[in-house]
């Protein structure tokens, strides 16, 4: 069955939409949807790491791009396009939400 | 065929590639022309040819700096270096352009404008777009970190790879084989500048450390990072600005061989004027972390920062492998060469992509998506060369006179290379926009120690050789070189194209689109 990664056999002159919105999905979706996990992991890794504040911020803001790389690349394995996202929306959100919780700690110096 | 993680990596490639291909194209260039943006700086500014000896006028400068820049908190001046004869200005002032000006190092006076070889490198960081350039670089920049990695996932044959190159073959194979050969040679050192690309941007990028650590507060994070305490405002305007020259002086001989990076000016208007004189280190991958700190009115030395936090001399290592200062001229032109190999891996990676869909082309005409990719892949990959060599033509034949010469040679660049896209899209139909563009950017290589000799005598690659500049000769030399290898490309392109659609039905096209660079061929 053509699906997000299994382009339909027969060439024909255009690709169904259905593979083309498929593409454009998880593209967006390793863009953004990476992006938020990323931003997520920077804040709660900031309050999270034992250091000084400067070192915290700086070792979780650096890590971030890891993190992207890793989510991104997790879009791309999903079995289905529309499976791609809500996993990583829920990720971020989890991660950003307990950072925001724990602010105080991590404005400590 | 089953769904797990290897399969779908050259779907990661393919489309993550295409996305960006252009813009990482252009990063790629510009990049690359910016290993050299101090030499080529020196070149587009003729002034600086045939310094007399003498004393540098630090002070001069500031001068002339201040009188452009009144409003300015802080002035920066980089006093002159091994690569760089002048002193160069640089000054924000509220709501005005950012200022970045070159000064005659003997009077100090401006010296006529150019974009200089700074056009590269502000090309490659934000395609000369501001903000959204910047952020488009960015994401540009991690979209070629998931296909670099997914590239490696594709090839599990990867050091055999390395030693197959088989042009004769022709059509799709040899550019495939050509994507993978200057992909994997330069695979380590791609991976590296992906990555320290993004982290040198970063506490743009990721803004969610602050956020979270400072609450938002920007100046507080940079000043903590740098470990440089920022002067308490007096509120009340200085006697006097002390001299600069005393002040480098002292400064070289505190440094020793780690020289000067430049001289920061802050408070300009306050009585709590400091002067920053910052380390340059380039013996070292990470740069100086060394700042000293004197007194604005009176030039005495006051003592020095504490220096930059650990994880910041970590920023500082990574963005120094990415910036290369370090190591002089042998690793500028190593990571030339490395960038060279980038841009060949991408233009053959996308034509990999069109001429793997070479019936799909044919079949949907020019007005699609296919004639899109194609117009854009010459206009790009071809087009972008040739304004480049345009830029340096354009700067030796504007009058050094003419007013608001650096939007000219820009607008130029632009002209020219806009031009040469038109030119690539009405030819694709009939004729080879391919030889064309490589044509013209070959002629305009030769040419340049022409132009030199007819525009600028005393600046040519015989004057250079005579007077034993190496840098002029250097680059006038490269240009016939370049000149050289870029005629012979257009003369492989206006040969007859083997039967394309033929190759590439027998090597890629029944595998099944986006995967067939996974197999064997």
């Amino acid at each position: 069955m053509p699906d997000a990664y299994h382009p339909p056999r027969a060439r024909k002159s255009s690709l169904p939409l259905r593979y083309r919105l498929a593409v454009a999905s998880r593209v967006l979706a390793a863009c953004v949807g990476g992006y938020y996990v990323a931003y997520g992991s920077t804040a709660l890794l900031t309050v999270l790491l034992p250091w000084e504040r400067i070192n915290r911020v700086m070792t979780a803001s650096l890590l971030s791009f890891v993190v992207w790389c890793v989510a991104a690349f997790w879009v791309f394995a999903a079995r289905h396009s529309g499976r791609a996202w809500w996993p990583l929306l829920l990720a971020g959100s989890v991660m950003m939400g307990a950072a925001l919780v724990m602010r105080e700690q991590g404005m400590r110096p | 065929m089953k769904h797990s993680f290897a399969p779908s990596m050259p779907w990661l490639h393919t489309w993550a590639g295409l996305v960006v291909g252009w813009v990482l194209f252009v990063i790629f260039l510009s990049g690359t022309l910016a290993c050299f943006d101090k030499e080529l700086d020196y070149w587009m500014r003729p002034a600086l040819h045939h310094l007399p000896a003498g004393p540098t006028s630090m002070d001069a400068a500031t001068r002339t700096l201040r009188a452009m820049a009144p409003h300015a908190e802080t002035l920066y001046l980089r006093p002159p270096s091994a690569r760089d004869p002048s002193i160069h200005g640089f000054a924000f002032e509220p709501d005005q352009p950012y200022i970045d000006v070159a000064f005659n190092p003997r009077d100090g006076q401006r010296i006529p404008d150019t974009v200089g070889g700074t056009f590269f490198f502000t090309l490659h960081y934000n395609l000369q777009a501001g903000t959204i350039g910047m952020y488009l670089v960015g994401l540009a920049g991690m979209l070629m970190l998931m296909a670099l990695i997914s590239g490696v996932i594709i090839h599990r044959r990867i050091f055999k790879d390395i030693f197959v190159f088989r042009p004769k073959i022709g059509g799709q194979r040899a550019w495939l084989d050509g994507h993978n050969l200057t992909g994997v040679l330069g695979l380590p050192f791609h991976l590296m500048m992906a990555y320290t690309g993004v982290a040198i941007m970063v506490a743009i990028y990721m803004f969610a450390g602050v956020q979270i650590g400072y609450r938002g507060d920007t100046l507080k994070f940079y000043e903590e990072m740098l470990g440089t305490p920022h002067p308490v405002e007096q509120h009340r305007p200085p006697s006097q600005l002390a001299a600069l020259g005393p002040v480098v002086a002292d400064a070289e001989r505190r440094l020793g061989n780690e020289g000067i990076e430049y001289v920061q000016v802050e408070h300009v208007h306050d009585a709590s004027v400091t002067l920053y004189v910052l380390a340059a280190g380039r013996d070292q991958i990470a740069g100086g972390h060394r700042t000293l700190i004197y007194n604005g009115i009176t030039g005495a030395f006051t003592g020095e920062t504490a220096g930059p936090a650990p994880s910041y001399r970590v920023y500082q290592f990574l963005s120094g492998l990415h910036r290369v200062q370090f190591g002089g001229t042998a690793f500028r032109w190593m990571y030339f060469l490395l960038g060279t190999a980038g841009c060949v891996m991408l233009a053959s990676g996308m034509q990999v992509w069109i001429n793997k869909r070479n019936k799909a082309v044919a079949a949907a005409g020019l007005r699609s998506g296919y004639g899109l990719v194609r117009a854009l892949n010459v206009g790009v990959v071809a087009g972008m060369p040739l304004a480049s060599i345009g830029l340096l033509w354009i700067n030796r034949l504007l009058p050094d006179a003419l007013a608001d010469r650096t939007s000219w040679e820009a607008r130029g660049f632009c002209l020219v290379w806009l031009l040469a896209a038109l030119w690539a899209w009405l030819r694709l139909r009939q004729g080879k926009p391919w030889r064309d563009l490589l044509a013209g950017t070959a002629t305009l290589l030769v040419l340049l120690p022409v132009l030199d000799l007819i525009t600028r005598p005393t600046s040519s690659l015989l004057a250079s050789l005579r007077d034993g500049d190496r840098v002029l000769t250097t680059i006038d030399l490269s240009a016939l070189v370049l000149g050289v290898a870029f005629a012979w490309l257009a003369q492989r392109c206006g040969r007859a194209q083997p039967p394309a659609s033929k190759t590439a039905r027998a090597t890629g096209q029944r595998h099944g689109g986006a995967r067939a660079e996974a197999l064997p061929p």
